[in-house]
């Protein structure tokens, strides 16, 4: 059937009728349920690729809110007039050099590939971190998905015990959450990294019997209700709290518990909320979550950027480098991917207040582990910062270099509940130099 | 506030409530006219003949208890309580539904139901999804108050289209500032919402589905397109810059002119190259020694008072323009040109033609609301419709195509021509179908498969909204929640505060601002070389590697940065006077004497804790928080981030109706569905584990079953086992216990002794007949 034809009634009796929930059952793909005509998807841009041999299992993406200066991090221009007091350092990868905010990131780049060409005109804060997120412009008729919801719209869920996608430290705003997806692609979102997952510990005082004594209790008032109501979604109840008392008593759960981790560990990521979301990551990771995207906000530099920057670089610096070690020491730096990503760079001439202003312009981003060619640079910009002189990378190329190293398919169109098309990186052509 | 504290003192403030609401509601309420009776009478003999042309059996009709649920769930968003439910099915009226549905539709309860409705559906999210405190405050403030006033559709549709002037006179401005910058996806909203017709598509190219095409877009968002919610122009700011210009500015502007002049005369007129060439010439001349004349000290520091004074003002209203709408670089029809002006023209429907002086955004609400445009009443009544019988006539009722098929077209125009009747009347209208003997018959046990008719042999079975679980719990948590407004006097105070800010800045002599900014500008510029001198340390410590040294010099320079603009906000907000516009904002947004004294809990009034009953500001309070907040950095929105965004875990929140309440990620309302107003109507009534495992563990259940709740009291005062279980089930389900459920739950206080009650609350709690309107 052509999806462009189908008919479908609305969203919601839609949604209820792709059974499909947060944290749900089913760990099979649900790629081909819930968006209408998915089943057979039309063709969209051609790009001629071949499938990802070994793509990448789960994905951290790291996000730096408020719009990182490249120059301060990963495109120093040591010298330069616009470059402040900032120095450049020599790094693990011959020839790379980043700034001297980042020591310990440095002996780890030849695990990373940096992109020093991006590029894009999404100056605002909102609309910026809306189209890295999702690849599109921010509009306020429909809202798309991030990458954690591609992801398991296509690939499903490995760990059915575990949310597939978590959000740490995001602020009260998801964005790239589940978009026009069903509302089972949410991602979990924590705001402490140590407060675990919400409700799932019996309330103190009540035992375990008397807990389950108080569920057949209500097994049986109900159901008269349930008989005489033998409907998909009054079902989908009943499934919903078998899950859940299995997830309360699934011993996924510690995953939560950071207190299981060594002091030294801990330290390690560092004494923030960044970085304790960087040590969850490799957890959740380590149990086969899909995606895990933690934030690090306050790179809005506009006034007193050589004091504030190196505040934040000091706290990314420990969280990333710790993860990075981490997981190559447990083996699983090859199958996870880690994307470092922000709305923008920031103006490379200071402005009167010290500060960097929102520069879309040129800006850079990083990607390291699963498939990712470590100790690379792609892209330059100019003596200044200011331009980009040779390979610029969009939002949307970005996007899909992250898609294809997690194996998806960037040609297949998928149906907004609105029958409107859309593709995981927005068309967007992935940068197959940064991937081995 | 802890859990346990707040049920301590749940249960300190516990006193027999003995209102009369119930016996009210069933009694006080006049008999529902006749044409309100003939009405429902035609609509039930439309659906009837459908029916049985269809060959669909109708539903039974309900009893009172099913009925007294259900009612108070579709009009007032909640569970009666136990009296109001008693009262119900207690009186002997013949007519005690009608009676009982009239009133409802008359309480606060149906606007706090009916606000969380229009919430979803006009996206009225945290901040309005910018940092728009006082415009969602006024915002929501004037959709309850059109609600509570219960303006008619039509007029309320057209407010809210052509809303215009400032946040402290018309809160209706939130439909602009909503999408402030994003004026083509502001009218695709409105098209959708108001006339059902999506236009997301034509927004881009040609719809693919639907016969409109770009040029249709455009031409209809001409109308609105000089809608404008950001703001430049003020009369003493302008008046200021333009003298200043005057003066020091010449210079700089004569030589700027004569190198342009000069440039032209060599490149002629393409304005990329001559804009380039300018720039080149000025930073020759800055590196030659003919310097252009240097900004002085004092224009910087004159920037920075401005910047700062004005800044919170700068979204406190919204204009009309003329700015006309330009065709895209990309338009790709024959039918125009990329970048023609665009006039504004309808797409369907009569023409629309300005009447008297009226501007253009006023021709389009009029031709919008107009009776003769034939989906804005069609949308409404099945948006009605819908709310009580869980399904649309037309589905989806906001995609309306020529395709669109009504199950029941002779029904439909029949409630368009009684809309039209009643003259956009929505209290009205409602009162009509609620009276339907099509709608008080049982709930439909059937399937319905997407995309298949239903003939409306009853409503379907609908699960509970977010808000109506939440409402519902709050019931049994606290007495009468539906006037209780712990939010009000903050709101009013937000929005107070924009006006007086205005006033300061605004609403005085040119001379005294002069004179007001002059001071300040002399007294920023020596405070900002201190922090200057600060900052200069801080890098070369930094530089030498003192790293400890320079966090802590930055710390100062962040300090007395703000200390900077602190005292610049306190001495130009010198004039304001907190809470002399109070009662005139009240007055705006219809918070009458009798919605303000109820709206806060007296003391001792069961369920108000410590913390909501402090509230209410004094004047003195509120001047603190005034002064707080113009202290506050305009930054701090931004390090709001992390655990602060986020509901915390076992925490009741504020007791108070979901329409009351922001609900931040993570908290019962949403975990439950709640919308989160990014788009149009995106509720959802989905079973997750989240909302399992809140009422499993959560603090709901641990609060209902203890003894400072209103089911625990009531659960307590109940003298016998019996009447324990009738009581329980009373609260809960709105009905007596049947003979097989009251043994059962004999049989567990056999066994399990008094907590067996607690088990049982838990039990109902968790049960899905709780969840679900039969």
């Amino acid at each position: 059937m052509n999806p462009l034809l189908l008919q479908d009634t609305n969203r919601r009796l839609f949604l209820a009728n792709a059974a499909k929930t947060l944290l749900g059952v089913g760990a099979a793909p649900a790629f081909l349920q819930g968006i209408p005509g998915s089943a057979r998807a039309a063709l969209g841009p051609d790009l001629g690729l071949p499938e990802r041999v070994k793509p990448a299992k789960s994905v951290i993406y790291l996000y730096m809110a408020g719009g990182m200066t490249h120059m301060d991090t990963f495109d120093p221009k040591p010298g330069h007039e616009n470059q402040g007091p900032v120095k450049a350092i020599r790094t693990k990868a011959d020839g790379v050099e980043i700034s001297e905010y980042l020591p310990r990131l440095a002996n780890h780049m030849d695990k990373a590939a940096v992109i020093r060409s991006m590029t894009s005109t999404a100056g605002a804060h909102a609309q910026g971190n809306y189209f890295m997120h999702t690849s599109y412009e921010m509009r306020s008729t429909i809202r798309h998905p991030g990458i954690g919801a591609w992801l398991l719209k296509y690939k499903g869920r490995l760990n059915e015990n575990l949310p597939g996608s978590v959000c740490i430290a995001g602020g009260s705003r998801v964005v790239g959450g589940a978009g026009f997806f069903e509302s089972a692609f949410e991602p979990l979102a924590i705001g402490d990294p140590e407060s675990g997952l919400r409700n799932s510990k019996i309330t103190p005082g009540i035992t375990g019997e008397r807990f389950d004594s108080r569920l057949s209790l209500a097994n049986d008032l109900d159901q008269e209700f349930r008989a005489r109501y033998d409907l998909k979604r009054v079902r989908a109840y009943a499934s919903m709290y078998d899950d859940a008392v299995r997830i309360m008593n699934s011993k996924d759960l510690e995953v939560f518990e950071l207190a299981q981790e060594s002091a030294e560990t801990r330290a390690a990521y560092g004494d923030s909320s960044f970085g304790q979301g960087c040590l969850l990551a490799r957890r959740l990771v380590e149990r086969d979550v899909r995606a895990v995207e933690v934030t690090l906000g306050g790179w809005d530099t506009h006034n007193n950027n050589f004091l504030a920057a190196p505040e934040k670089a000091e706290i990314l610096d420990q969280g990333i480098s710790a993860l990075l070690d981490d997981l190559e020491q447990r083996g699983l730096l090859d199958q996870t991917l880690v994307v470092l990503a922000t709305e923008f760079g920031r103006t490379p001439r200071i402005n009167q207040n010290e500060g960097r202003d929102h520069y879309p312009k040129a800006f850079s981003c990083m990607l390291a582990g699963g498939g990712v060619k470590g100790g690379y640079v792609h892209g330059k910009t100019s003596a200044g910062g200011e331009e980009v002189e040779e390979s610029p990378i969009k939002i949307p190329d970005f996007n899909a270099t992250v898609a294809y190293a997690l194996g998806l398919p960037l040609d297949q169109v998928l149906y907004s509940p609105s029958k409107r098309p859309f593709t995981v990186a927005a068309k967007g052509k992935p940068v197959l130099e940064v991937l081995t | 506030m802890n859990l346990s504290t707040r049920i301590f003192l749940l249960t300190l403030c516990g006193i027999a409530s003995g209102h009369l609401i119930g016996a009210e509601t069933t009694q006080g309420a006049p008999l529902p006219d006749e044409a309100i009776i003939a009405a429902a009478e035609k609509i039930d003999a439309f659906v009837a003949k459908s029916c049985e042309t269809n060959g669909v059996e109708m539903n039974a009709p309900i009893d009172d208890e099913v009925f007294v649920r259900r009612i108070y769930l579709d009009l007032v968003g909640r569970v009666p309580s136990i009296s109001e439910t008693r009262d119900f099915l207690d009186s002997i009226y013949a007519a005690k539904r009608e009676r009982l549905i009239e009133s409802l539709l008359a309480s606060e309860g149906y606007v706090s139901h009916s606000y969380n409705y229009w919430a979803d559906i006009l996206r009225v999210n945290d901040k309005l999804g910018n940092n728009d405190i006082a415009n969602e405050a006024a915002y929501r403030l004037w959709i309850k108050d059109a609600l509570r006033q219960n303006k008619p559709y039509d007029q309320f549709v057209t407010q809210l289209v052509s809303a215009k002037g400032h946040v402290w006179e018309n809160g209706a401005i939130g439909y602009y500032q909503r999408d402030r910058g994003m004026s083509l996806d502001n009218m695709a909203n409105t098209t959708r919402i108001f006339l059902g017709t999506r236009l997301e598509c034509a927004q881009c190219h040609n719809h693919p589905f639907d016969k409109w095409t770009q040029l249709d877009f455009f031409s209809m968002a001409a109308f609105s397109n000089g809608m404008e919610g950001n703001r430049y122009s003020f009369p003493n700011r302008s008046a200021l810059t333009e003298s200043q210009r005057e003066g020091k500015g010449r210079f700089r502007n004569e030589q700027l002119l004569e190198i342009r002049t000069r440039l032209q005369a060599e490149i002629g007129t393409d304005k990329v190259a001559l804009r380039a060439a300018v720039k080149e010439e000025l930073k020759k001349l800055r590196e030659s020694d003919e310097k252009p004349k240097k900004k002085e000290q004092g224009d910087e520091s004159l920037k920075l008072v401005m910047n700062e004074l004005y800044k919170p003002l700068r979204y406190t209203a919204v204009a009309e323009n003329d700015k006309p709408l330009k065709l895209p670089h990309d338009y790709q029809y024959d039918d125009a040109k990329p970048g023609d002006i665009v006039p504004a023209s309808t797409m369907f429907g009569a023409l629309a033609v300005a009447e008297n002086d009226h501007s253009k955004i006023e021709t389009y609400a009029a031709w919008m609301t107009s009776t003769e445009n034939p989906t804005f009443t069609r949308v409404i009544v099945n948006r009605l419709w819908k709310r009580l019988f869980g399904h649309a006539i037309i589905e989806p009722l906001d995609e309306l195509t020529e395709q669109s098929v009504a199950t029941n077209p002779e029904l439909l125009a029949y409630l368009e021509v009684l809309m039209k009747d009643l003259k956009f009347d929505m209290r009205a209208f409602t009162r009509v179908l609620a009276n339907t003997r099509t709608y008080q018959r049982s709930a439909t046990a059937g399937e319905l498969e997407p995309g298949t008719p239903y003939y409306f042999q009853g409503p379907l079975l609908r699960r509970l909204s977010a808000e109506q679980v939440w409402d519902s719990a709050l019931t049994l948590l606290i007495d009468n929640p539906d006037q209780y407004k712990p939010s009000l006097n903050h709101d009013i105070a937000r929005i107070e505060e924009q006006k007086q800010i205005f006033d300061s800045l605004e609403g005085i002599p040119l001379e005294d601002y002069r004179a007001m900014i002059d001071r300040l500008t002399v007294s920023i510029g020596d405070r900002s070389k201190v922090a200057e001198e600060k900052r200069k340390e801080a890098v070369a410590a930094r530089a030498a590697g003192e790293e400890e040294k320079a966090k802590e010099l930055s710390r100062e320079v962040r300090a007395s940065q703000n200390e900077v603009e602190k005292t610049m906000r306190r001495e130009a907000f010198a004039l304001v006077d907190p809470g002399a516009d109070q009662q005139d904002l009240y007055a705006v947004f219809g918070i009458t004497e009798e919605v303000l004294r109820d709206s806060v809990l007296e003391p001792g009034q069961l369920g108000a804790s410590k913390e909501e009953m402090t509230e209410e500001l004094s004047k003195k309070e509120r001047r603190a928080l005034l002064k707080s907040r113009q202290g506050k950095k305009s930054t701090d929105a931004k390090k709001r981030r992390g655990a602060k965004g986020e509901a915390k875990e076992g925490d009741l929140g504020t007791l108070a109706r979901a329409s009351e309440i922001t609900a931040r990620p993570g908290s019962f309302l949403r975990t439950f569905g709640q919308s989160d107003r990014e788009v149009i109507e995106n509720a959802s009534d989905e079973a997750t584990v989240p909302q399992a495992l809140e009422l499993l563990n959560g603090p709901v259940a641990a609060a209902l079953a203890s003894s400072g709740s209103v089911l625990g009291k009531a659960l307590l005062e109940s003298p016998s086992p019996e009447a324990k279980i009738t009581t329980l089930y009373t609260a809960m389900l709105s009905r007596a216990p049947v003979e097989k459920e009251t043994s059962r739950l004999l049989e567990e206080i056999a066994a399990r002794g008094d907590e067996a009650y607690e088990d049982a609350v838990w039990a109902l709690l968790n049960s899905q007949q709780f969840l679900y309107i039969q």
